[in-house]
């Protein structure tokens, strides 16, 4: 009887070590979400290189924001690396409402420029993964884009376990110490595409990194949080570099004619000029009027 | 007394070098002129201050000289002479210069120079001129002359002949000239009918 009570006893207490293992043991890891740019406009090594021509960009222009799609070498979703995977880990994807935020964004930033006739925010539908140019083509015909830019990104969340968590072990101490220690590296990529001719125009990367600390039953929650800050942030810094990109990009073209042509719609763009004859009206009227001046 | 005068503000053409500098930071900052630029789109979307910004905007360099040596020289002329609204005269034709452009010129997109101010400069400062004696109001009246008949031409045939810009990256709008003219006439009309009510009622 007594034998039975110890037996019981040992079981109970093996059987907690065990649950208090499963709770707080997978409390350390990472996740990665990322799209490529390389894997979507270049999906098969055998193709021959695709050589881009000499693009001929006609302004105003119509301007189209997608985000890269996934689906290629386990990406997008959460690809679970490390020792350990921690508990309750899910894939931060980057939703399609906060894509469409982004495009946003983005898309309310540029249409201040003359140059850009509209912009038009493609869901990630449209694009197919591992697409290519083909892809690309079916878009610029469905939407009549001739520039489009593409947005990749790559965001890895690390978690790991402070000194503190060995609170954890009072089981309240998971619900209220903190010791959960993330790093949240975030990249977003913009490429900016002529599409008839293939060749990119321009390329603006944003980074963010986010590091931050929460409770083991709160890590799910806060890991959110850092993914849309760092998000947030990288758009941000994102924007930023595309507009020095722009002006880097207009300068090119400026200055290597050969590289880019450029065609103006009709009307496009109207300028108040003077010409000589106004010149030489305001030099008779200076030139009379210093005359009259020294006669006194 | 003499030095007095020479130093006294109102002798420096604030105005004239106040809207010149403001054309010259405009034309520095691509962040500017894309904020500040005649946008039809964006004046559409309820950006109406690009109706008068837009004229402070130009399109290249050469453009930019071009039409700002010339407001130079008419805004020290007005100046000197203490004609006054001469500010007045450059934001008021610049604001309906780009209102006429918006109304009458919708295939125009993007606009951008200060040749529309320019001639609203002159012309005020010719038809002040009128009111001088000597040779001054006989300079004045031959080059309202001209000047109406240069508009007059470049309204016909539509184009203008450009000195030493070299090849142009916009379609010149001769109606912002006409437009300039026309505003400096009716500020000229109203600043006599008031200084004729003035002296009416001393």
């Amino acid at each position: 009887m007594r034998n039975s009570s110890n037996m019981h006893g040992l079981g109970c207490v093996v059987s907690a070590l065990l649950l208090c293992f499963a709770i707080f043991g997978c409390a350390t890891g990472s996740t990665r979400n990322a799209t490529s740019i390389v894997d979507y406009l270049y999906p098969n090594t055998r193709d021959p290189v695709v050589t881009p021509s000499i693009p001929v960009l006609t302004l105003p222009t119509r301007v189209g924001i997608a985000f890269v799609p996934g689906g290629a070498r386990g990406q997008e979703g959460g690809v679970f690396r490390g020792a350990q995977v921690f508990r309750g880990a899910q894939g931060v994807s980057l939703t399609e409402a906060k894509r469409i935020a982004v495009m946003q964004e983005v898309a309310s930033h540029f249409k201040k420029y003359p140059f850009v006739k509209d912009i038009e925010l493609i869901p990630s539908a449209y694009l197919a993964p591992r697409g290519g140019f083909a892809n690309l083509d079916q878009i610029r015909t469905m939407y009549g884009l001739d520039v489009i830019a593409l947005v990749s990104f790559d965001q890895t969340q690390f978690t790991d376990e402070g000194a503190l968590s060995i609170a954890y072990w009072t089981i309240i101490g998971a619900y209220v110490i903190q010791a959960q220690k993330n790093d949240t590296h975030t990249m977003l990529d913009a490429v900016v595409y002529d599409i008839p001719s293939r060749k990119m125009l321009f390329r603006a990367p944003g980074t963010s990194h986010i590091k931050g600390s929460a409770t083991l039953v709160n890590l799910s929650e806060q890991l959110r949080k850092d993914s849309e800050t760092g998000f947030n942030e990288a758009t941000k810094q994102m924007i930023t570099n595309l507009d020095q990109q722009l002006v880097a990009f207009r300068d090119r073209v400026k200055e290597r004619p050969a590289e880019y042509t450029v065609v103006r719609s009709e009307g496009y763009r109207g300028g108040g000029a003077l010409d000589g004859w106004m010149l030489a009206l305001l030099v008779a009227l200076g030139v009379g009027f210093l005359w009259m001046r020294l006669r006194g | 007394m003499d030095a007095a005068a020479r130093l006294n503000p109102a002798r420096l053409p604030v105005g004239t070098l106040l809207i010149c500098a403001i054309a010259g930071a405009v034309y520095s900052s691509p962040q500017l002129q894309a904020l500040l630029i005649y946008d039809r789109t964006a004046i559409s979307d309820g950006e109406l201050w690009r109706l008068m910004s837009g004229n402070f905007v130009h399109h290249s360099a050469s453009h930019f000289v071009y039409n700002l040596v010339p407001l130079l020289i008419a805004g020290l002329l007005i100046e000197i002479q203490r004609h006054r609204h001469f500010v007045a005269l450059c934001l008021i034709s610049g604001a309906l210069i780009g209102a006429a452009l918006y109304l009458g010129k919708p295939e125009i997109t993007v606009f951008g120079g200060l040749s529309g101010i320019v001639t609203a400069a002159v012309t005020f400062l010719c038809l002040h001129g009128l009111d001088k004696a000597g040779a001054w109001r006989w300079l004045c009246l031959a080059i309202l002359i001209i000047l109406a008949a240069k508009i007059g031409a470049e309204t016909a045939f539509g184009s203008s002949f450009l000195l030493g810009a070299g090849p142009q990256n916009f379609v010149p709008i001769p109606e912002s000239h006409v437009t300039g003219a026309a505003t400096a006439l009716l500020l000229f009309l109203w600043t006599k009918y008031k200084s004729l009510r003035r002296a009416a009622a001393s």
